[in-house]
């Protein structure tokens, strides 16, 4: 018997299979086997939702009862065996169905095979047809439970712009997911990435100089800029954006404003156009009160004086300069727009600085985008551009309402070529309208119900039989939706630090194991 | 007709058939009843010790061995009855097992046959026309299936020593006691076969009526008379006498607590051929005998037991493919159900008839 044959199709419907298998095959869930149907040949694909117990003794509680004798044995230290486990003992996998394999094609399934159909592994020759759905930008290996198979597997560049979420719990690889991509988007040279680093882990790999960094891959000496105000590793950029050219909307990221408030501020920009925070931070309260009454409107003092200070904290921030030629927003644009990848680091950036300068760039891409989609005959040229967001439920939260410019993006970026990358650990707050605009998502380890039962809705396939493997996902190991793949694609993502292994010869990427008996 | 219950849980068309015709041919016979036909199965008491302080008892080291392990039974039923006519089914079947794994199995579809009681001397010539063993018995047989599946199990027990491994043990269900009714010469000759090409073989007994002084059975107390459990885990005792060559009891007769958590000794017949190797069978035996279910007992034997049993479901079905294949031969209906009906009631009298 071949060492991949695990057992026989027992039943039940077009929408859940079951199968046997022997009593020692490792089958764990999100494993994938193949139910072959002899009559026609087609290669039925499963996905393993849950594992059960199974014996064939008639007597009621039988195991229960062995269990009892078992522990009374140990207790008094006698030897014991099961005799005859391949007969009395059995696993029973609960299955949906894929759809099946037929000369190289894959078909969503709308019938079930053969009674008692054989079971095995699926074979790499049979799995090949997933290349058709691989995308260009590969991040991982197929994988089957808890092992991998040499099949490839990424998203396709096209729908970046589509927008992308990465979810998963503390710890279950979405910084190094992240990692792998940018990777993948730096050797296409197709695509613009621009990545915000609110940790400072991207560029060198962070703190404990374990981890490697994007500046380690050997693309980076020409398709990485790296942007920050503290010394990185190599090459990078000062970030920096004259006080001018922070608009309201910025700073309506980090501070709220009372409907007084807003009204004063927009007086002080109507009245010194792109000089207003500069002037609210050198006017006296006096003269900035004389200089935007109009009328009989007026604004109080106290009003103007919590503006003041407000504006006065910003131009503290480090980032901020007043030499309007020390810009480096139009750099990353233009950058960002010729397909190459932009890391703004911003770890030693105060949480409220961070927010704005992330709003402030997002912002300059998208405007710069759209008026070149409304006015230039270049825009065909554009490298398409993922803004990807650590911690994206800062900004995006349902609760903060919806107006902001990164829900500006998610909705109407997809015209203009600019997609968000949307990466969170709590996904439950996001809205599902934002969620549903979410082309691709990779869903990693989810320990939290909510978060999950969220996704669920907004997953291009139905993951709904997935909840199980979702929360046993080992770190590394993720779920990708997109509309284009034919089912919820099981991936390993490679692990950066081998990843970068391929450039040396060291190793292939992932350390993916050779298929053996412990498939599962 | 498929079974649920396995592939060798079936009866072919053609064989029900066949034993349709033959019904339809008995039933143009005479009707008159049979006088029991007693048959003389004594073949003497073995001569055993008179207690069980004659009968000291000898730890078994089981040393796991991975030996082959064959266990043979057999299985057998009365479909029908009514009048002289019986249908009888019976089949003998064989599990091999390795280290506790289940190396193979063989089990035929039962053999089913309608006879006529009166005639069933004939029947039993005609049955025994290849048979290795020769009906010696002046009487034809009281019940003809035990013949029958006796039969079945020894040309089975024949085969698989043939073809074992030295060294292996076969178990069979029962005692190793001659059949009166047949020629002596053929079981010997196995057991004699058997212990020269180092295949050991032993009999166990589910249920033993014998016993010692007229006492109670001398399977019933756990241990076996006394405490022997903190002394010896595993033990066994040898409660006959030297038997006489010619004897027809054809084991050394002993009594084994195989398991230290066994709920009862069993008695245990081991080849007279092979006697010097009676430690070393022991052993071998207490190895497949801790089987967490079957404690005590060889779980080969059990699983022999449950391949090659007719039990009442697959009864019910045999009835129901005879049936069948009466009505294809336009048999009349209420007789067939008369004959099953009246097997009903005596099967729940005397228990099922499930060996
Ligand atoms: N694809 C992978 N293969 C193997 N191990 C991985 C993989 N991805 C992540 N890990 C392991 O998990 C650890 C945490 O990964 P990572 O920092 O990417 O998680 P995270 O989701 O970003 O966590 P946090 O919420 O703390 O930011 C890594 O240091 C690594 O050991
Ligand atoms: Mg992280």
């Amino acid at each position: 018997m071949s060492q991949t044959y695990i057992g026989r199709l027992v039943g039940k419907s077009v929408g859940e299979l079951y199968f046997r298998s022997f009593y020692d095959t490792p089958l764990s869930i999100g494993g994938i086997a193949m139910a072959v149907d002899e009559q026609t040949g087609r290669k039925f694909l499963l996905r393993i939702t849950d594992v059960s117990y199974g014996h064939e003794s008639a007597e009621a509680n039988w195991a229960e009862k062995a269990a009892g004798r078992m522990m009374e044995e140990d207790i008094h230290g006698r030897s014991y065996r099961i005799h005859d486990p391949d007969r009395r003992l059995y696993k029973l996998a609960k299955c949906s169905p894929l759809g099946y394999v037929y000369n190289n094609q894959f078909h969503r399934p709308r019938s079930i095979p053969t009674h008692f159909s054989q079971v095995t592994l699926p074979d790499p020759q049979t799995m090949e047809f997933l290349k058709e759905y691989s995308g260009d930008l590969i991040v991982g290996d197929l994988r089957c439970g808890e092992s991998v198979m040499d099949i490839p597997l990424g998203i396709d560049g096209r729908s970046l712009a589509q927008h992308l979420g990465i979810f998963a719990t503390t710890g279950m690889g979405k910084s190094n997911l992240m990692k792998v991509l940018a990777s993948a988007i730096m050797e296409s040279g197709r695509y613009g990435l621009l990545i915000f680093d609110p940790h400072g882990e991207y560029h060198d790999g962070g703190k404990g100089g374990e981890n490697k960094g994007l500046v380690d891959h050997p693309a980076a000496s020409t398709r990485l800029f790296s942007y920050s105000r503290r010394k990185l590793k190599g090459e990078h950029g000062n970030l920096s954006i004259p006080v001018n050219e922070i608009e309201i909307e910025d700073i309506e990221q980090i501070f709220s404003f009372t409907q007084a408030q807003r009204e004063a501020l927009w007086a002080v920009r109507i009245k010194y156009n792109k000089e207003w925070l500069r002037k609210l931070c050198h006017l006296d309260i006096e003269t900035l009160t004389e200089e935007l009454t109009a009328g009989s409107s007026t604004f109080q003092e106290s009003t103007l004086g919590v503006l003041k200070r407000r504006a006065q904290r910003i131009e503290d921030f480090k980032s901020v300069n007043f030499d309007s030629t020390l810009s480096t927003k139009g750099d990353i644009v233009g950058k960002l727009q010729n397909g190459y990848t932009v890391l703004v680091d911003t770890a030693n950036l105060s949480g409220a600085e961070e927010t704005m300068m992330t709003s402030i760039l997002t912002r300059a891409v998208l405007n710069s985008y759209r008026w070149k989609y409304q006015t230039e005959g270049d825009f065909d040229n554009l490298a398409p551009c993922l803004i990807m967001l650590e911690e994206a439920q800062r900004v995006l939260a349902a609760s903060a309402g919806d107006s902001n410019v990164f829900h500006q993006v998610v909705r109407e970026g997809r015209k203009f070529k600019v997609g968000m990358g949307v990466i969170t650990q709590q996904p439950k707050l996001l809205s599902e309208e934002l969620l549903s605009q979410l082309n691709s998502i990779f869903i990693l380890g989810l320990a939290d119900e909510r978060d999950r039962s969220v996704i669920r809705f907004s997953a291009k396939q139905d993951i709904s039989a997935l909840g199980t493997e979702i929360q046993t996902l080992a770190a590394g190991e993720a779920l990708l939706t997109s509309p284009t793949v034919p089912f919820a694609l099981p991936l390993k993502i490679y692990l950066y630090e081998q990843y970068l292994n391929r450039y040396t010869g060291e190793d292939k990427p992932g350390g993916r194991d050779k298929i053996a008996d412990d498939f599962f | 007709m498929p079974s649920a219950t396995g592939e060798h849980n079936r009866l072919e068309r053609k064989a029900a058939d066949q034993i349709a015709d033959r019904l339809n041919c008995l039933f143009g016979g005479g009707q008159d009843n049979l006088p029991a036909i007693p048959s003389d199965n004594s073949i003497g008491s073995p001569h055993l010790v008179d207690s069980l302080d004659d009968a000291p008892p000898r730890i078994i080291n089981s040393n796991g061995s991975k030996v082959i392990v064959y266990a043979i039974d057999g299985g057998s039923t009365v479909l029908a009855r009514g009048g002289n006519i019986e249908v009888i089914a019976w089949r003998a079947g064989m599990v091999k097992f390795r280290d506790c794994k289940r190396l193979s199995e063989s089990c035929p579809s039962p053999r089913v046959l309608a006879y006529n009681r009166l005639a069933v001397k004939d029947q039993i010539e005609e049955l025994l026309i290849d048979s290795p063993a020769q009906y010696i018995a002046s009487q034809p047989p009281a019940k003809l299936v035990d013949e029958l599946r006796w039969l079945a199990e020894w040309r089975l027990i024949d085969g698989v020593i043939h073809s074992a491994e030295a060294g292996s043990l076969v178990l069979i269900d029962g005692s190793l006691r001659c059949n009166p009714a047949f020629d002596m010469k053929f079981q010997r000759g196995i057991l004699a076969w058997a212990a020269e090409h180092e295949i050991h073989i032993a009999a166990i007994t589910k249920q033993s009526s014998l016993s010692l002084s007229q006492n109670l059975p001398i399977d019933l107390k756990s241990d076996g008379g006394e405490v022997v459990a903190d002394r010896f885990p595993k033990w066994y005792r040898q409660l006959n006498r030297p038997l006489p060559a010619s004897s027809g009891w054809l084991g050394n007769i002993f009594l084994a607590g195989l398991h230290p958590d066994a709920d009862k000794p069993y008695r245990v017949d081991i080849n007279r051929h092979d006697e010097t190797n009676t430690e070393k069978i022991f052993s071998m035996i207490a190895t497949v005998s801790d089987d967490i279910e079957f404690c005590g007992y060889p779980y080969p034997l059990a699983a022999a037991h449950r391949l090659a049993r007719i039990d009442n479901l697959f009864r019910q079905e045999l009835i129901g493919v005879i049936g069948q294949a009466l009505d294809r031969k336009n048999f009349a209906p209420h007789i067939w159900e008369y004959l099953v009906g009246d097997i009903h009631e005596k099967l729940n009298a005397d228990m099922v008839q499930e060996k």
